[in-house]
C-alpha cells in the first residue's frame, strides 16, 4: 500500500475476445459436424451395400487434388499470419493466394456435384445421396462463407494498408480457416475412400 | 386466519418432500428401468437395427456425449496454456495502478 492507497492491477484479458468468441463458435461447429458424421456412420453401417449398385460412384481421384488445394490454403493463410507478424507487405499476396485456393476448392467441388447429379445421384435418389448431400454440403456452406468473409475483408483492405486492416480480424478468421481446412480430409476418407 | 389454499399447498410440501415419497419413487423408477430397459431403447430406429448398426449407434452415443467434454478440457487446457504465457512474457500482467482508483483513494 503506497501513498495513493490499494493499488488495482488493470485487468487484461489473456486472450482477446474475437479469438475465444471464435473458439466457442468452433467449438459448437464441431457438434454439428460430429453429429452429421455420427448420424453417417449409423446409417452407412446399417445398409447392407455401401455404396448401393445402382448409385454413381464418387470421383476421388479429383477430389482428393481438390483437398491438397485447401489443405495447400492453410498453409497460405498462415504464411499470411506470419507475413503479418513480421510486417512483411506480402500479407495481401497471401490472402489473395488462399482466397484463391478457396474459390478452385468451390469451383471443383461445385463442377462435381454438377456430373454426379447428371449421373442420377441426388438428396432423394437414395440415403446414400441423402448423406452425401448434407455432408459435403454442410462443409462447401463453411467454405463458401469463409471465401465470401475473406473475399469482402480483401476489398475493403483495397482502400488502406492492409496489414492494419488484417491485424484484427486475422487471428479468429484463420482459426476458422484452419477448421474448415481441418475438417475436410475426415469428410473426404469417410465419405470418398471407406 | 390462513387462507384455504395456503393450508393446501403446505400439506402437498410435506406430502411431495417427504423421505418416504422421495425413497419410494426412486425405487419405483429404478425398478422400471431396469425391468423396461430392453423395451425402451432411446433410439426410434433401434428396433430395426442390425447388430453392425446398434454396434455403430453405440459408439457414436458415446463419441458425441464425450466430444463436448474433451471441447470444454481443451479450451480449459488452452486458456491456462495462454494465461500462464501472458504471465511469462514481458509486456505481461501489467499491474499497474488505475488512474480513477488512484485519485479517488488518494487522502484529501
Amino acid at each position: 500500500m503506497g501513498v495513493h492507497g490499494p493499488t488495482v492491477a488493470q485487468s487484461r484479458p489473456i486472450v482477446p475476445s474475437a479469438v475465444l468468441g471464435m473458439a466457442m463458435f468452433i467449438a459448437t461447429e464441431t457438434m454439428f459436424f460430429a453429429g452429421l458424421v455420427s448420424a453417417f456412420l449409423v446409417l452407412r453401417a446399417q445398409s447392407p451395400d455401401w455404396p448401393p449398385i445402382d448409385q454413381p460412384r464418387l470421383p476421388v481421384g479429383v477430389t482428393g487434388l481438390n483437398t491438397l488445394f485447401l489443405l495447400a490454403s492453410g498453409l497460405t493463410i498462415q504464411r499470411a499470419a506470419a507475413a503479418l507478424r513480421r510486417g512483411e507487405k506480402t500479407v495481401a499476396r497471401w490472402l489473395r493466394i488462399t482466397l484463391g485456393l478457396g474459390v478452385l476448392f468451390l469451383g471443383i467441388q461445385g463442377s462435381e456435384w454438377v456430373r454426379l447429379v447428371r449421373y442420377g445421384l441426388t438428396t432423394w435418389s437414395s440415403l446414400y445421396g441423402a448423406t452425401f448431400y448434407t455432408l459435403v454440403g454442410a462443409h462447401g456452406l463453411h467454405v463458401l462463407a469463409a471465401v465470401i468473409a475473406l473475399g469482402v475483408a480483401l476489398r475493403r483492405a483495397v482502400t488502406g494498408p492492409v496489414p492494419a486492416a488484417a491485424a484484427a480480424w486475422l487471428t479468429p478468421f484463420r482459426m476458422y480457416w484452419f477448421f474448415v481446412v481441418a475438417v475436410w480430409p475426415i469428410l473426404y476418407v469417410l465419405v470418398y475412400l471407406s | 386466519m390462513r387462507e384455504p389454499i395456503t393450508i393446501h399447498a403446505r400439506a402437498l410440501h410435506r406430502f411431495i418432500s417427504s423421505a418416504r415419497l422421495i425413497g419410494a419413487t426412486t425405487l419405483a423408477t429404478a425398478a422400471l428401468t431396469l425391468l423396461a430397459s430392453p423395451a425402451a431403447r432411446a433410439c426410434s430406429s433401434c428396433f430395426s437395427l442390425t447388430d453392425r448398426g446398434r454396434e455403430a449407434y453405440y459408439a457414436s452415443t458415446v463419441f458425441l456425449g464425450l466430444l463436448p467434454f474433451l471441447i470444454l478440457g481443451g479450451v480449459i487446457f488452452w486458456l491456462r496454456w495462454a494465461a500462464k504465457h501472458a504471465a511469462e512474457s514481458p509486456e505481461g500482467a501489467p499491474a499497474r495502478p488505475r488512474a480513477d482508483t488512484a485519485e479517488q483513494s488518494a487522502p484529501s
